[in-house]
């Protein structure tokens, strides 16, 4: 402690030992200020907030620079809701005593989160609005006010005060409890809280005892507490599960509904997704019945074709074999052979080469082909001439049928030689057979125009 | 019972933001001390009036 007077330290003497002013008094308003300090930090410290309010402004009341209680009286109001207030006892402080001073840090807490103090400031302007709704008669109003303003300053004493006040006069005594005790858990000692407790607590106790309405009772009964030595029991307000039959008619009820969203909402959809996906795989499988089926069609044209094929070669390869049947190849062979013997065998080769259709010719290989027109050259005129003689003798015997088959063979070799179809024709008629013999005279006049035998063959021609 | 009425005077609004520069300015810082040091003040100067006329009067009795 220092001396008012000059600034030095001060003894246990009642004076100042550098200037002798007397201190008695003014250490005695300075002890009163601490006593106070600390008589409020121990309130503070077991939440009898509004007890702490009181003794710290008593101390400051003796010791206006006593910066520890005003600092502290800051805090106290900053947890009873009342930032402002607390801002400025900080502000006095700092202005007091400006060196070292905790005020700086609380002071720059709150303004360094501009949004946290507007939020604050508006929980502030709505509480002082609720108020002024009470003044008016707007109860209502002003209960929705006081929910919101504690739903964000969840310490703003008063402001659950005044809502259990709201609530007490419209004798809703157990939410005004549970009021009153959300706000005694902030500020424990509060004198009006437990001021209006008590009276919540009278009317509820009143209630559970005269009260015919039986919900109202059983709240009542809920919510009463009672001492028990230096305890306060308060019964816990435990929500009780209504058993029995409505439960059990609520749960058959809720399945039922819920049962009908199933059967009208989620299974109609559930289906159709289903089905939609059938009907996909339908048309997949559809598909690929299709693509199948064309497979298939086209496989059996080649397996037709194949078989055919088969069969060609399978008579190919007959035929190469031999059926025991002669074929054209074997004539020729047979020709080739009578004429490699070297004896007169032109008949023969010709008998063989006859054989030989001229349509095979045309597909036969060109080796084939050579070899017949080798043979059929060299063995062709002497076969001709051998017939016509053969012919000749046979007409000489009347036998007329020998002489045709003779002359006609003799023309399939020579096809250009008309006087061998002359010959022939004339067997013809002097066998009897004039049909043919005019056919055949025909043929002289139209093949050969202008020759000696077009004009017999007109001679000769009968109707 | 509790009056509601009655009680409603009870409740002050608080303060807010727009409002703490006045209140600070307004805000009387008078303590104990301060009337303390007026009180010496005073008695100081009474102290030195008692002092000049107890110094007058012996300059004015005859010897």
């Amino acid at each position: 402690m220092r001396c008012y007077s000059c600034g030095n330290l001060l003894s246990e003497l009642d004076f100042c030992p550098t200037c002798g002013a007397d201190v008695r008094l003014y250490k005695k308003i300075i002890s009163a200020s601490s006593l106070l300090y600390n008589e409020g930090l121990e309130k503070a410290k077991v939440r009898d907030l509004s007890g702490a309010v009181n003794s710290l402004k008593q101390s400051l009341k003796y010791n206006k620079r006593n910066t520890d209680a005003r600092n502290l009286l800051g805090l106290v109001y900053f947890e009873m809701g009342e930032s402002v207030l607390a801002l400025s006892e900080w502000i006095i402080s700092k202005n007091l005593d400006s060196k070292k001073n905790l005020a700086d840090e609380y002071i720059n807490l709150l303004s360094s989160n501009q949004n946290e103090l507007d939020t604050i400031n508006q929980t502030l302007k709505k509480y002082n609005q609720a108020l002024q709704y009470c003044y008016q008669g707007s109860k209502d109003l002003a209960e929705i006010q006081l929910k919101k303003v504690i739903s964000v300053n969840k310490n703003l004493i008063n402001a659950y005060q005044l809502l259990a006040l709201i609530y007490i006069d419209n004798r809703d005594y157990p939410k005004a409890k549970r009021t009153l005790l959300k706000a005694l858990s902030i500020d424990s000692a509060n004198t009006r809280s437990r001021y209006y407790l008590l009276n919540v607590e009278s009317a509820l106790k009143d209630i559970a005892e005269h009260s015919s309405d039986k919900m109202l009772k059983q709240e009542a009964l809920n919510s009463i507490s009672y001492e028990s030595g230096n305890d306060t029991i308060i019964n816990p307000r435990l929500p009780k599960e209504k058993v029995g039959v409505s439960s059990i008619v609520n749960i058959i009820l809720g399945l039922v509904v819920g049962i009908l969203i199933c059967w009208f909402l989620i299974l109609p959809a559930r289906i159709e997704k289903e089905v939609s996906g059938y009907d996909d795989q339908y048309k997949l499988v559809s598909e690929e019945l299709a693509a199948e089926k064309t497979n298939s069609q086209e496989r059996e044209h080649l397996i037709d074709q194949y078989d055919s094929k088969i069969k060609e070669l399978q008579d190919e390869i007959n035929y190469l074999k031999g059926s025991g049947v002669l074929n054209e190849n074997d004539y020729l062979m047979q020709a080739a052979n009578a004429y490699l013997s070297g004896t007169d065998n032109s008949d023969e080769i010709m008998d063989n080469l006859n054989n030989i259709s001229e349509d095979y010719l045309k597909t036969s290989k060109e080796s084939f082909r050579k070899l017949y027109e080798t043979l059929n050259a060299n063995a062709g005129t002497e076969a001709v001439t051998k017939y016509v003689e053969d012919a000749r003798k046979a007409i000489r015997q009347n036998d007329y049928k020998t002489a045709i088959d003779a002359y006609t063979k003799a023309y399939s070799i020579h096809k250009d030689d008309q006087s061998l179809l002359m010959s022939l024709a004339h067997a013809y008629r002097e066998s009897g057979d004039t049909n043919k013999a005019n056919e055949l005279y025909m043929e002289i006049i139209e093949k050969y125009p202008d020759t000696q035998e077009a004009q017999d063959a007109g001679d000769f021609i009968t109707d | 019972m509790i009056n509601f009425e009655e009680e409603l005077k009870k409740f002050q609004p608080s303060m807010e933001v727009e409002y703490v520069e006045n209140a600070i300015y307004e805000h009387d810082l008078t303590d104990m001390t301060d009337i303390f040091f007026e009180f010496m003040k005073n008695e100081k100067a009474a102290q030195e009036a008692a002092i000049l006329n107890a110094s007058m009067a012996d300059v004015q009795r005859p010897m």
